[in-house]
């Protein structure tokens, strides 16, 4: 008691309205300040009713009276204390379940309390009704029903009030202490704790507390109890391992059985819904995700056609403008790096952003709709299986995007053995630039079979992934690290159209800045270095390519195409850039492969014509699984900090994408 | 439920939804997910919302991929939406620390 003012103290976890209620009581006679030596906020205010005078304390919400955090010491320390003439504790009655932990918690502090089911009408909506007498008869309290926003309906609220303070109700604890009785040692060790040895607190209260492990209880009971007592206390409470689960288990049992005649609600089905069945089957959802993707990449293709038929009118361009810039005798070199450079390489990247937008649009669709979730939760055992925490799932869906994001998401992932695992396997994951230039060469090559050779990547991305796991994972994640997860899944969702396109659209612009200074460049670059005023034997780069040549061949690619792979180390975009600059300069390289100077209209055509399926096939292999990209790589440094492992997977899928493109090379000999 | 019980699920290396572990386990979606709240709190179990997921702004290494860099300019929106990935669930694991 303050001043003959009575002092309520608002007792709940976060969200059970305790504020709107604050507020509802004290309008605007409040105050905020700190609790003494503690950075939590501290609200007090006042009101009066029928006369009476009240203080009210806004305790901090918490969701326990454990010694867990600053909140929970300021919370209990201040109910201990004695101050509050009556404690209300809240509850949500949309959540019972779950928001009466804290009355549990509660039961065997002896300072008067009531109870309030807050949010009553939010429950009501659910189609929950609560039958607040019978629970006030189990618990011995005043208990209401009501909802803290209607505060013209406060009556029940101060008659409880009255009722708690001035018949001191406490809360009738038996139930639960025949459920505490149960665990065995605990009547021993309630034993060795005198009543009130902590003020206002029960023996029952704090040896559940020191069940728990709760430091500060503990040794407030050490300090006080002496001799054999102190002795048999610390014997008792050693026989607990893992106490909070069991106590755990008896507060929810006792919460579960005050509900079960006290509550009528709609009981929602628990059965999985058909789809999730055949999402999470076993046997089959592995079978149905994987289709569905085939699916959603079929459909990427729908919008990125419009796009693609856009990236054709800068090669349509070509021609009007090299006839100018010919008529205006401009010099040959300004004309091969207007035509041959910075147009061939817009038509490209407007190209390939067509099947980033689809093919983003597509998975966001995915993401929006909730498959995703599901698409991540199937694969989840897969992963588990090759010692990866389930957190690794966002490193590689954010790496279908960009391996640097990919490999700075990993960083949520605290076992570093398991981080640098991760990493690992996302590098197999195709980022957004492959995924912009594949289907874009695929589509040259193989016309409407761009489709199949988009699958075998993806089967190959799998198998790389298992491989990489088993020659990784030996190494970094032993077998008791691995454990598995409980997912929840979200609902599945309509997707918000416009929120998902703006965030399509922004990836396909980012993209296009990102492409536009990978790729002209790079492009500008090898076209220099290929650049020769007479004949070809004269420019560096065929020089060196051609020495090479009899070793790149083995891999499948001639030395245009194995500069281009080199290329796609810097930035996978790069190569594209390089195949451009290589076949595109008219009297130069190009001649002199094709023993003609015979200009021709645009890279598609060149390519196909000096470029052999099998060859292609090897080429977008190895670019997809080659080194993601420079910053990659720096990524993968700045979260591993080892230069040893950076190296090492650097090597590796260098080495890798090697041997694929050798394998593609070879069984595309056979089946062409 | 027998938290023990859950705990054993888990440990044993495979995944499993709520509702599947609700299906198992003989009880309700509800009664799971409160079960692996309380353990959350107590620390047996790390809880990871992965729609919240955000590379914390300081993939100053990362402005190839997002066309802004440095520590101040939030996550990469090429590799992310603003809000994150705002469905893509919640996973709880064993706390190993």
């Amino acid at each position: 008691m303050t001043d003959g003012k009575k002092t309520i103290a608002l007792l709940g976890q976060p969200n059970s309205g305790k504020s709107t209620l604050f507020n509802g009581l004290t309008g605007m006679k409040q105050h905020v300040g700190n609790w003494p030596g503690k950075t939590v906020e501290q609200k007090q205010g006042s009101f009066s009713h029928d006369g009476e005078e009240y203080v009210v304390m806004d305790l901090p919400g918490t969701y326990s009276l454990s010694a867990n955090s600053d909140e929970e010491i300021v919370t209990r320390d201040y109910i201990s204390s004695g101050k509050a003439d009556v404690v209300c504790i809240l509850a949500d009655s949309s959540q019972l379940e779950r928001s009466l932990f804290m009355l549990s918690d509660y039961a065997g502090i002896k300072v008067p309390c009531f109870l309030i089911l807050n949010l009553a009408d939010v429950a009501a909506d659910q189609g929950k009704t609560i039958d607040a007498e019978k629970i006030r008869r189990k618990l011995g309290i005043p208990v209401v029903l009501m909802s803290a926003t209607d505060v013209k309906k406060y009556d029940n609220f101060f008659a409880a009030l009255n009722e708690a303070i001035s018949k001191k109700t406490t809360l009738d604890v038996s139930a639960l202490e025949e459920r505490y009785s149960k665990l065995d040692g605990f009547e021993e060790l309630k034993a060795e704790i005198p009543e009130d040895l902590i003020p206002g607190c029960s023996s029952t209260w704090m040896a559940v507390k020191t069940i728990e492990g709760d430091k500060v209880v503990r040794a407030k009971i050490e300090n006080k109890l002496t001799g054999d007592s102190l002795v048999r206390f610390n014997s008792h409470a050693a026989r607990f391992d893992k106490g909070a689960l069991l106590t755990g288990e008896c507060k929810f049992s006792w919460i579960d059985d005050l509900l079960s005649d006290s509550v009528n609600k709609v009981t929602a089905t628990v059965k999985t819904s058909k789809l999730d069945k055949a999402l999470t089957n076993k046997t089959w959802g592995k079978v149905v995700v994987v289709l569905i993707v085939i699916g959603g990449l079929l459909l990427s293709f729908i919008p990125a056609v419009p796009i693609m038929l856009l990236g054709s009118v800068f090669t349509a361009l070509a021609v009007p403008v090299r006839n100018a810039l010919n008529a205006a005798n401009a010099s040959p070199i300004i004309t091969g790096i207007v035509c041959d450079v910075i147009l061939q390489s817009l038509a490209n990247i407007v190209k390939m952003l067509g099947f980033a937008f689809g093919i983003n649009l597509v998975f966001g669709m995915f993401e929006e709709s909730g498959l995703m979730a599901r698409i991540s939760y199937v694969f989840d055992n897969t992963m588990s299986k090759m010692g990866l925490q389930g957190k690794s799932v966002m490193p590689f869906l954010v790496s279908f995007g960009c391996t640097i994001g990919g490999a700075s998401s990993s960083r949520v992932i605290d076992n570093w053995n398991q981080k640098v695992l991760t990493i690992a396997l996302a590098w197999a994951v195709p980022c957004g630039a492959a995924w912009a230039i594949i289907p874009m060469l695929a589509a040259n090559f193989f016309g409407p079979y761009a489709v199949l050779v988009i699958i075998a990547i993806l089967l190959v991305m799998l198998l790389h992934i298992w491989i990489t796991a088993k020659i990784f994972g030996r190494k970094l994640v032993k077998k008791e690290d691995r454990y598995g997860i409980i997912m929840e899944l979200p609902p599945y969702h309509k997707p918000k159209w416009g929120a998902m396109f703006r965030f399509v659209l922004g990836r396909t612009k980012d993209m296009f800045f990102r492409v536009v200074k990978v790729i002209i460049p790079v492009c500008l670059l090898f076209w220099i270095l290929s650049y020769s005023a007479g004949s070809i034997e004269g420019s560096a780069l065929y020089k060196i390519g051609t020495a090479i040549e009899p070793v790149t061949k083995v891999f499948g690619m001639n030395w245009q195409l194995f500069m281009a792979f080199i290329a796609s180390s810097i930035g996978k975009e790069g190569a594209v850039g390089v195949l451009t600059a290589l076949y595109s300069q008219s009297g130069t390289i190009y001649g002199a492969v094709n023993g003609t100077n015979e200009a021709v209209a645009n890279s598609t055509q060149l390519l196909l014509s000096n470029i052999s399926g099998p060859q292609a096939l090897a080429f977008m292999f190895a670019i997809t699984f080659n080194v993601p990209c420079v910053v990659a790589l720096a990524a993968t440094y700045q979260e591993t900090h080892s230069a040893k492992w950076t190296a090492i997977i650097t090597g590796y899928y260098t080495l890798g994408a090697l041997i694929i493109s050798f394998l593609v090379y070879h069984i595309g000999l056979l089946i062409m | 439920m027998d938290m023990q019980a859950l705990l054993i699920k888990i440990k044993n290396g495979e995944g499993r939804s709520t509702a599947m572990l609700a299906e198992e386990m003989n009880t309700t979606v509800e009664d799971v997910t409160r079960t692996l709240e309380y353990l959350e709190r107590i620390g047996v179990l790390r809880k990871t919302e992965l729609g919240k997921f955000e590379c914390n702004g300081s993939c100053s290494s990362c402005s190839g991929c997002s066309g802004s860099s440095g520590k101040d300019k939030g996550p990469c929106k090429g590799c992310i939406p603003e809000q994150g990935f705002e469905h893509m669930g919640v996973i709880w694991e064993v706390n190993n620390e």
